[in-house]
């Protein structure tokens, strides 16, 4: 049968081989690296049980002002518009614009904006001791106008952050992480280790670390495979045999399809298992939900596979492997640098590497679920139609009205 | 090899052969900026779009040395030919680390250009990282006899490099950005050590089986 015809030639292929270790490798070096130790219990009355992000506009406001009159005074705003850290130096148009909203903020004019010259940022430094101290900067008086409503405030953020050209730090984005950040009560954090423990019985909480850790090198690695696989055929001269047999392009297109993505889980599907096993030895009192790993890295996992592997087969049958590789590393970067900034949390709609780094914040991903499963179906619903085009590009070739773009090219030229 | 024969493999290998890869690194090369701010950037700030970026276009140039004898009509044809076919391979490795190193050049050039804090350090710095990359891929592209296992071992190198910082110690590929450069001397001669052994394996590789 040719489905497993199909499984035997990937399963053999150095390519396959080397996506193993990939996968292995990252399951030992990252999950099973964070899973050593259980999660404590929290004790009442520890000194500090962390911080978490809570919009209070109280605490927001003014450290929100006091941040972006620094930035402005030091002619320096940190971004991150792509994921990596960007130092944006705004043109005196923008500068002028930026002046009039924080004007409006702090009740600074542009023009002691424009003349003061004693500024010093604050900040820790390291003293002789190799201690570190914070230190108060100096800028001018911050005096927020009573007539600024909360609404307004967030509007001029927006203003401001779209001047920097986005990704900064007054994003609606990245505001509150940055800017209103209070301490955990006791039972803030009692709270969440109950919900890990009753709510996603434990492996619900390691299943989607899991499938986070897994998601990056599974949005990438597929390609490779899908390539390595439509190349050897015409490597090995086999494509014209292959045109001349009966079978239809759409069955064999979408066998070589199907096969590709079930052997490729193979392997997560092993290692979700060693996770399970991982999980089950660290707490091995507790009752944890059996099969949360697995069922996770199906509906997660699975559509990047499709999508990965379906960009290989149609753009190797349509152009050429290079630039099918080409095409999803650029994918791939803007997919994972988009929500390096922020690793929960931040799925959206057409988020291609869905990430969520954290045991804790199980709030944060219910609040998405609706746009995580629009965007799992959205994905595979897409790499099937890439699937049906590239049979329809396939019954093109074999009928020979069709040979890649180079061809068309050279037609044009005669 | 005269220089007329030399000239001739260069030019039909840059037109037929080098020209899609050359394009795709500069489409790295322009977007580096619009990805990473590329202005007014510290000494460390600096070494993240040389390191991180840019030098992705090692993958691009030095992996597909072999790419073209992947296909066994040329391949034949390549076996036909006077000229060792590993002399060719060399040119064409050549000229790669050549345009690899104009492209690190006209990078740090403009980053210098725009205020960053760069100094011949970073060009050396993202071009051995560059270079490592591209070393790895041809090695293992060479040994396959598969540009895409090539491809792919550089791609697995480099998302490494994001996870395994302190475990790759010599290794580390970017390690300008934290402020160290002794690493460097490691990637470029391991890099000098790749190329020689891939040379060799290729060369015993034809003469014997395949």
């Amino acid at each position: 049968m040719l489905f497993f015809k199909e499984c035997k030639k990937i399963i053999f292929s150095l390519v396959f081989g080397i996506y193993c270790i990939a996968l292995f490798g990252v399951y030992f070096t990252q999950f099973a690296n964070d899973c050593k130790n259980p999660m404590e219990k929290p004790v009442a009355g520890q000194a500090d049980y962390g911080t978490i992000a809570k919009e209070v506009p109280e605490i927001m406001m003014p450290s929100a002002i006091e941040g972006l009159v620094n930035e402005y005074l030091s002619g320096e705003f940190s971004a991150y518009p792509y994921g990596f850290y960007k130092c944006v130096k705004l043109k005196e148009k923008d500068k002028k614009k930026l002046a009039e909203i924080i004007t409006e903020l702090s009740g600074i004019s542009a023009e002691t904006l424009e003349n003061f010259d004693d500024y010093e940022p604050s900040g820790y430094i390291t003293k002789e001791d190799g201690s570190f101290v914070y230190i108060d900067g100096n800028i001018p008086e911050i005096n927020i106008p009573s007539t600024l409503t909360y609404e307004d405030f967030r509007e001029l953020m927006r203003k401001a952050d779209k001047i920097i050209g986005g990704g900064s730090k007054y994003s609606d984005e990245n505001i509150v992480g940055n800017f209103s950040r209070i301490p955990k009560t006791y039972e803030d954090a009692l709270a969440e280790y109950e919900q890990f423990c009753k709510e996603d019985k434990i492996t619900g909480a390691y299943a989607r670390l899991f499938c986070d850790y897994m998601g990056i090198v599974l949005s990438i690695l597929p390609v490779f495979v899908a390539v390595f696989l439509a190349e050897r055929d015409k490597k090995s001269s086999m494509e014209q045999l292959v045109y001349s047999r009966k079978i239809s392009s759409a069955k064999l297109i979408f066998t070589r399809y199907i096969s590709l993505v079930f052997t490729m889980m193979i392997p997560v599907c092993i290692t979700a298992l060693l996770a399970y096993a991982k999980v089950k030895s660290i707490y091995p009192d507790n009752a944890i939900d059996t099969l949360a790993i697995l069922k996770t890295a199906v509906y997660w996992l699975i559509p990047n596979i499709m999508a990965s592997s379906a960009v290989g087969m149609l753009v190797t049958e349509m152009i050429s492997g290079l630039i099918a590789i080409f095409v999803q590393s650029a994918w791939w970067f803007a997919s994972v640098f988009a929500s390096s900034g922020k690793l929960t949390g931040s799925i959206k709609n057409f988020t291609f590497v869905m990430r969520h780094n954290a045991l804790l914040g199980r709030d944060a991903f219910q609040k998405e679920w609706d746009i995580i499963i629009f965007n799992r179906i959205f994905f595979t619903v897409t790499s099937v139609l890439a699937i049906v085009l590239t049979a329809i590009l396939y019954e093109s070739k074999r009928r020979g009205v069709f040979n890649g773009f180079q061809v068309r090219v050279q037609n044009h030229r005669h | 090899m005269d220089f007329k024969s030399v000239s001739k493999i260069i030019g039909i290998n840059l037109k037929h052969h080098f020209l899609p890869h050359f394009i795709l690194s500069l489409i790295i090369a322009f977007l580096t900026p619009i990805i990473f701010g590329t202005s007014s950037l510290n000494a460390n700030e600096s070494a993240q779009p040389l390191e991180m970026l840019v030098s992705l276009t090692g993958i691009v140039l030095i992996t597909p040395i072999f790419l073209p004898e992947q296909n066994k009509n040329i391949r034949d044809f390549m076996r036909s030919k006077k000229i060792a076919y590993l002399a060719v391979c060399a040119l064409r490795l050549l000229y790669s680390v050549i345009c690899l190193a104009i492209i690190f050049g006209i990078f740090t050039g403009c980053m210098a250009y725009s205020e960053c804090a760069v100094t011949f350090r970073h060009f050396v710095g993202g071009f051995s990282s560059a270079l490592f990359l591209g070393a790895l891929g041809f090695c293992l592209a060479g040994i396959s006899g598969n540009a895409v296992i090539g491809y792919m071992s550089s791609m697995i190198y480099y998302i490494v490099n994001f996870a395994l910082k302190e475990d790759l110690k010599n290794y580390y590929l970017f390690s300008m950005s934290t402020g160290s450069f002794h690493e460097k001397y490691w990637l470029i001669f391991c890099s000098i050590g790749l190329f020689w052994m891939t040379f060799i394996y290729v060369g015993i590789a034809e003469k014997y089986f395949r």
